[in-house]
């Protein structure tokens, strides 16, 4: 069932990438990073070698397409780099994913060097009142000229660990800021912990991209176990597709079985082998059904 | 009368290829300037706004709509129309979000005037995952039961737009391609308040259309630019024409998020945002006037005193509830 299920997934986003290589979110959307990241990823090992080495090809270049000058990719291609056109974080996440397949070298370590130098503002004691969080941590933002957000950073982490960069001080810091993010109770919320004397709650998204990108850090600090805790509590009560994949990719690095979510992620994927005819959606499912068929986490360090 | 109709029907018609010039990089829509939106809408000096009595979601609500559009010169006949809800968080204890309610009876209303292609549409500010908030808040299951599209506004294809006023420095937004192909664009927000910007309603509504893919989860750029001057910049550049207030349950203190819920019992309607807003804020017994955004909004012209508000329905007095503010804006209170 799960092969099955995995082979219908992998040929709905092979069908939707877009003519220039990349995949939008949707069919007949315009290409993004994100989709076209995860899409390449999950289709990594589908079709025939040829079939695959031509889709590889035409992602490059797109990628290549969308790089500017200044070593980021951008919306849209423009002559000068002007960062309200830079995509930061697809920029993040497709350095992972070249590297972990092990592709586009140039344009990976052009990646690289853009997001060492990329950070998020570095906060005003003054702004943060009421925040009760440190604001000299810097991680990485969404946008650049904006502050520090758990996703971004917990991307830039992965990446950059994957590729062995954990003594980095870019790296250390990061890590830092997580823990200090933390949500009392444990998990992640997307930003802070507490505003205005309310504490905040956890996401569990936020919460599976945090401990994926803090998988090597101490299994039994305080933070860790109590944002597992909260994650297994979470799954069981409220699903969807994203929680379900994300979930069981990183409980699975973290030794906890995963069939169930398999299952259920199975559930509700649609007749056309996709979920809600999402390609970000399709791309997560297949990588988490991957994993549970090959033993082949992409997120494990 | 019967010419005000006219500028009124030609400003919906052509609302569309103005916001799609706009997208035109090299289109000089008020990059240097402010403009005043009586410009593009000749109409904005004064404002209608109807004010409903609805004590609950179970009822009525379809009838109540309908009679709301009734009021507007709407010409919807085969338009496509796009209903932008208010979805952030879902909290089963806590009143966030628009009811699902009010939406499905707003497909009806607008579907019975004429409307040719609905589509329901958001960009959820804090979660990624927009289908677990579909799904929990209920929303989920009237776009099915309705057969109509949704369009998470966060991963749609965008374009860069000028913006039309320069409160910010942003000079340019980029905006995702179902707002920017609508015909009529509906904000559909919850009533309110807000613990940076004082109220949330049809204009800090917008925030949604902002496309994350872009300014991240949250739209923290906005944050950087000004809450209150990115409010009044989306306003004029992406000119929502319609707005449905969902204020049966409205949320007082600290909004929009923690607050307490209020049982307002009230819808508020109007062709025009920031009257409606301004009304919306006197149901909640603050003061518009010293709203931030609202006043830029007035300073464009926006009808947000009341002597410049034609108000229908039932009067303000009548419904008017004592909404908490948290310390930071008990200068709102009356």
């Amino acid at each position: 069932m799960s092969v099955e299920s995995l082979h219908k997934a992998q040929a709905f986003l092979a069908a939707l990438q877009n003519k220039d290589g990349g995949w939008g979110y949707t069919a007949e959307k315009r290409s993004y990073a994100e989709p076209t990241a995860y899409s390449l990823l999950a289709l990594a090992s589908h079709g025939e070698a040829a079939e695959r080495e031509q889709r590889t090809s035409r992602t490059l270049q797109w990628l290549a397409q969308q790089t500017g000058r200044a070593g980021v990719i951008e919306l849209e291609k423009r002559a000068q780099p002007e960062i309200d056109n830079f995509d930061l974080w697809g920029t993040i996440i497709s350095y992972f994913v070249l590297t972990k397949l092990k592709i586009g070298s140039e344009l990976s370590a052009n990646y690289l060097k853009f997001l060492m130098q990329a950070r998020g503002n570095k906060l005003n004691p003054q702004d943060v009142k009421g925040l009760n969080l440190d604001p000299t941590l810097q991680g990485w933002s969404w946008v650049m000229g904006t502050a520090s957000w758990v996703e971004p950073t917990a991307y830039a982490l992965l990446a950059l660990k994957s590729n062995g960069m954990q003594a980095d001080e870019r790296v250390k810091m990061g890590q830092e800021f997580l823990f200090d993010r933390a949500c009392y109770e444990g998990g992640w919320n997307y930003g802070n912990k507490e505003v205005l004397a309310v504490k905040l709650d956890p996401m569990p998204t936020n919460t599976c991209f945090a401990l994926l990108a803090l998988q090597d850090a101490d299994r039994k600090h305080e933070v860790i176990r109590k944002s597992l805790a909260y994650l297994e509590d979470e799954i069981s009560q409220r699903q969807s597709t994203m929680l379900l994949a994300l979930g069981a990719l990183c409980l699975n690095i973290y030794g906890r079985p995963t069939q169930s979510l398999i299952s259920s992620l199975i559930k509700r994927q649609s007749e056309n082998g996709s979920w809600r005819d999402n390609v970000h959606l399709t791309s997560l499912a297949a990588l988490a059904i991957d994993n549970e068929v090959n033993q082949r986490n992409i997120f494990k360090l | 009368m019967e010419n005000s109709r006219h500028e009124k029907m030609k400003f919906l018609l052509t609302r569309r290829d103005f916001v799609k010039a706009a997208a035109i990089a090299t289109a000089s829509i008020g990059a240097t300037a402010c403009r005043k939106l009586t410009e593009l809408n000749p109409l904005a000096s004064s404002a209608k706004v109807s004010v409903f009595h609805a004590a609950s979601y179970e009822k009525d609500l379809v009838d109540i709509l309908k009679r709301g559009l009734q009021e507007y010169s709407l010409n919807l006949k085969g338009k496509r129309v796009v209903l932008k809800p208010n979805l952030v968080e879902y909290h089963s204890s806590r009143s966030i979000n628009t009811n699902p309610a009010m939406v499905h009876a707003a497909i009806e209303a607008f579907r019975s005037a004429g409307a040719g292609e609905l589509i329901v549409a958001e960009g959820p500010g804090h979660q990624r995952d927009t289908e677990m908030l579909l799904e929990l808040s209920g929303l989920d299951e009237v776009i099915k039961q309705n057969k109509v599209k949704f369009v998470d506004l966060n991963t749609d294809s965008i374009h860069q737009v000028k913006t039309a006023s320069n409160f910010t420095t942003m000079g340019e937004l980029w905006l995702p391609d179902t707002v920017l192909g609508a015909d009529l664009l509906v904000s559909m927000p919850k009533m309110k308040t807000h613990h940076w910007a004082g109220v949330t309603l049809s204009l800090k509504n917008m925030f949604g259309i902002i496309p994350s893919v872009h300014y991240g989860w949250p739209k923290n750029k906005l944050h950087w630019h000004g809450i209150n001057e990115s409010i009044a910049d989306i306003a004029t550049t992406v000119k929502p024409g319609f707005t449905i207030i969902d204020g049966i349950e409205g949320m007082q203190g600290n909004g929009p998020l923690h607050g307490e819920k209020v049982d307002s019992q009230v819808i508020v309607m109007s062709d025009n945002l920031a009257a409606a807003d301004a009304t919306a804020a006197r149901l909640m017994n603050l003061n518009p006037e010293r709203v931030v955004h609202l006043n830029y909004m007035r300073q464009l012209g926006e009808p947000i005193i009341e002597r410049r508000i034609k108000q229908i329905g039932e009067t303000v007095s009548s419904y008017q509830k004592d909404f908490q503010v948290i310390e930071s804006f008990a200068h709102l209170k009356v």
